[in-house]
């Protein structure tokens, strides 16, 4: 059991957590205010390999995945379904929009990167 | 002496010039197919679904051009700069892409079939499901790229 459970540790530490995502902007502002963290809005649709590869390759590397974590709250909205909050204009997919918990548009990054390279960008936003 | 100095000058400036007109049409149109746009500086341009089908971009500057679903298929593109050019969906179908600078190119869906590639530079570029099909890609360099979902097939030779 104990070395079960020093694999699971080990496992998480080395691999990152799973991340969660919410797709409903009131459920994931209402997230924002509790974890006192930022909102992260994903603009992304399945057809799109640059949402998917950021999604299932990008953000479960450790060290991003470590950093949104603890930093945000991911809202993730189908472009083609989901109600897009207003205000949030994007050209192309995915688009990320930052937001504060006062939910003031902080950051806006277009297009997706490789891990450390998307970190970069994602700590540059105050 | 003088004479054939300035005659020479004049004669490797048109040797090396594009034709303006083109890239007047290109500016205004969105569409240059069948150009002379060799040795043009386009950095920075917006390309969006851009036709460029058989035009010369040889030695042409295309670094940070927005160029999505351009279609730059049989287009000469030798030693042409492409440095962190978002060309995702671009057509580079029996394009000629020797030496190009391809660095942190944005190439997500990009069709390379049947397009020669030689000595050129992929590095840091985003190479996620775009499609290599019958091409040599041995001599090229590919270091630090994004290949997921990306499609190699037909006996593409790999670096």
């Amino acid at each position: 059991m104990k070395l079960f459970i020093t694999f699971c540790i080990f496992f998480t530490v080395l691999f990152g957590g799973q991340l969660s995502y919410e797709h409903s902007y009131k459920a994931a502002v209402q997230k924002v205010t509790k974890e006192k963290k930022k909102l992260m809005i994903i603009y992304s649709a399945p057809w799109c390999p640059e949402c998917s590869y950021m999604k299932d390759v990008a953000f479960n590397k450790p060290q991003l995945n470590r950093y949104l974590q603890n930093n945000f709250v991911l809202l993730d909205l189908n472009v083609d379904k989901d109600d897009l909050p207003k205000g949030f204009d994007y050209v192309g997919i995915p688009t990320f929009f930052i937001l504060d918990s006062s939910e003031k548009r902080v950051g806006k990054l277009v297009g997706g990167d490789k891990s450390l390279k998307f970190l970069e960008r994602l700590k540059e936003i105050k | 002496m003088k004479k054939i100095l300035i005659l020479s000058f004049l004669f490797i400036n048109l040797l090396f010039a594009f034709s303006q007109s083109n890239l007047d049409l290109l500016k205004e149109e969105g569409d240059c197919p069948k150009c002379d746009l060799s040795y043009a500086d386009l950095s920075g341009l917006d390309l969006t679904m851009a036709d460029l089908s058989d035009t010369n971009l040889a030695y042409a500057n295309l670094s940070n051009v927005v160029a999505h679903a351009a279609n730059l298929s049989g287009a000469d593109l030798s030693y042409a700069v492409c440095k962190n050019a978002n060309l995702k969906g671009a057509k580079f179908i029996k394009a000629k892409l020797s030496h190009v600078d391809f660095t942190d190119a944005r190439l997500w869906k990009a069709n390379f079939t049947n397009a020669f590639i030689d000595k050129s530079d992929f590095t840091g570029a985003a190479l996620g499901s775009a499609i290599f099909d019958k091409n040599d890609l041995s001599n090229s360099k590919f270091e630090d790229v994004i290949v997921y979902k990306t499609i190699f097939k037909n006996g593409v030779k790999l670096p």
